[in-house]
């Protein structure tokens, strides 16, 4: 299990979303796990390892990495795009529950096609607009949530090149050196950047499909 | 997702490319997605590591390699790749998008729609005109910005292509000014001069495809200003239609030849 297998999972879902869900699912793949499998986590490989120290105190730098990185940017990252991705599958379920019960009627009878019910698009409307909906809340919930975390841990985005740590076993106030933090703080404000764009597109998407139902609901009034 | 998934994506894209975009594909990934995955990237996987700084003090050559290396090539050329692959995808989508219009169509019922089955709405391969020619060209134009854009950001952020041996540091907390020597220089300007190399044959084929796309518009335009009327009857249709099968096996026959699978 692994970024190829959400991608196919993932892709299952694309065919049931709107256009902006289908550049959302795009971006997604490309500009953040592509960027973080084939480019980031060569930049974080050697964090710990190139961690420096001006001490000879052994546990020192063990001591003053895991304060200053509780949980490492990679990782975050991870997450982040785990916790993103799994709304869309409150819609990949739906779609197949809606399915089954089509399936389900047709053995009872009903005179329904099956080839043509596994290639249906479903239309995103009554109960399935309200899951597909929710997913996009949740999604914006989670990438929210993820940006203030790393803001707050890392107290803002800058990776810096010198961090002076007093935790014990260190002598004093040790100065401590970070592994490519010019690089880090590239690949940081890139990922954010692509993070708010995927966000800009979940609330466009929002509007959409508030606005569709609403004009519905005015025609059937009128 | 990784250089596979990405050439599994495009290689759908290939279908509906001009001969010169099928060439700059090919080019694409042989010569660069290729070359970085098999040989750049070991030749700057112990470019840390084997930095080294002539001095004792401790966090010296963290701060030398941050300062001479802001951005690894590597890296920079992983962006580079994907930055100039994803215009393709505007493509793609605007492709996705017709196919789809036509299915509706086709399920409507629509007369107008002269598709005998839906499968073969979904293996035609569209021709470049209309607003499909706005989206082609506008992607290449992407292209081109994007590729000159990186070639810029390498030649201002290294000072030129090449990698030197020994470098001069005095960036705190290095005592005065200490050298450093960078891991395995030769070969990294070799291959930093090889990719630039392809960069520029890259920019090449997107120029010559800009200029052959535009010399088929402006042509094609006055054709249409010389013979103002034309106009598509009932036996031109067919004569139309047997030029266009005509095309697509001569352009099947093409695909064979240079393309990806799909």
């Amino acid at each position: 299990m692994d970024w190829g297998t959400l991608q196919a999972v993932l892709g299952g879902v694309n065919k049931h979303s709107t256009s902006i869900g289908k550049v959302w699912l795009t971006v997604l793949f490309i500009f953040r796990i592509m960027i973080l499998v084939v480019a980031a986590e060569r930049v974080w490989g050697d964090e710990q390892q190139d961690f420096v120290c001006n001490t000879l105190q052994p546990g020192c730098r063990n001591v003053c990495y895991d304060h200053f990185f509780p949980i490492s940017h990679i990782r975050l990252w991870a997450l982040q795009l785990i916790f993103v991705s799994t709304p869309a599958l409150l819609v990949a379920m739906h779609v197949a529950y809606t399915r089954h019960e089509k399936k389900r009627r047709f053995r009872n009878g009903e005179k329904i096609d099956t080839e043509e019910l596994k290639n249906e698009k479903i239309h995103i409307r009554g109960p399935l607009w309200w899951t597909y909906t929710s997913s996009i809340f949740f999604r914006i919930v989670f990438e929210a949530v993820f940006m203030y975390v790393f803001y707050y841990m890392y107290d803002g985005y800058q990776m810096p090149r010198l961090v002076k740590c007093d935790a014990w076993p260190c002598p004093n106030t040790v100065d401590c050196f970070v592994s490519r933090p010019t690089e880090k703080t590239t690949f940081t404000i890139f990922m954010l950047a692509v993070s708010g764009i995927c966000m800009m597109l979940n609330l466009a998407e929002l509007c959409y499909l508030v606005i569709k139902i609403c004009m519905k609901e005015s025609r059937k009034t009128t | 997702m990784d250089w596979g998934a990405l050439h599994t994506i495009l290689g759908g894209v290939n279908k509906h490319s001009t001969s010169i975009g099928k060439v700059w594909l090919t080019v694409l990934f042989i010569f660069r997605i290729m070359i970085l995955v098999v040989a750049a990237e070991r030749v700057w996987g112990d470019e840390q590591d084997d930095f080294i700084c002539n001095t004792l003090q401790p966090g010296c050559k963290n701060v030398c390699y941050d300062h001479f290396f802001p951005i690894s090539h590597i890296r920079l050329w992983a962006l580079q790749l994907i930055f100039v692959s994803t215009p393709a995808l505007l493509v793609a989508m605007h492709v996705a998008y017709r196919r789809h219009e036509k299915k509706r169509q086709f399920r409507k019922g629509d007369q107008k729609c002269e598709y005998k089955d839906i499968e073969e709405i979904r293996k035609q391969r569209f021709r470049i005109e209309g607003s499909l020619w706005w989206t082609y060209t506008s992607s290449i134009f992407f292209r081109l910005v994007f590729e000159a854009v990186f070639m810029y950001a390498f030649y201002f952020m290294y000072d030129g292509f090449r990698m030197p041996r020994l470098m001069k540091c005095n960036a705190w907390p290095c005592p005065n000014t200490v050298d450093c020597f960078v891991s395995r220089p030769t070969e990294k300007t070799v291959f930093t001069i090889f990719m630039i190399a392809v960069s520029s044959i890259c920019i090449l084929l997107n120029v010559a495809e800009l200029c052959y796309l535009l010399t088929k518009f402006f042509l094609r335009r006055s054709k249409k200003a010389g013979n103002p009327k034309h106009h598509p009857n009932h036996e031109n249709k067919e004569e139309t239609k047997q030029n266009e099968m005509n095309e697509l096996i001569s352009d099947s026959c093409q695909n064979t030849v240079i393309g990806f699978s799909s």
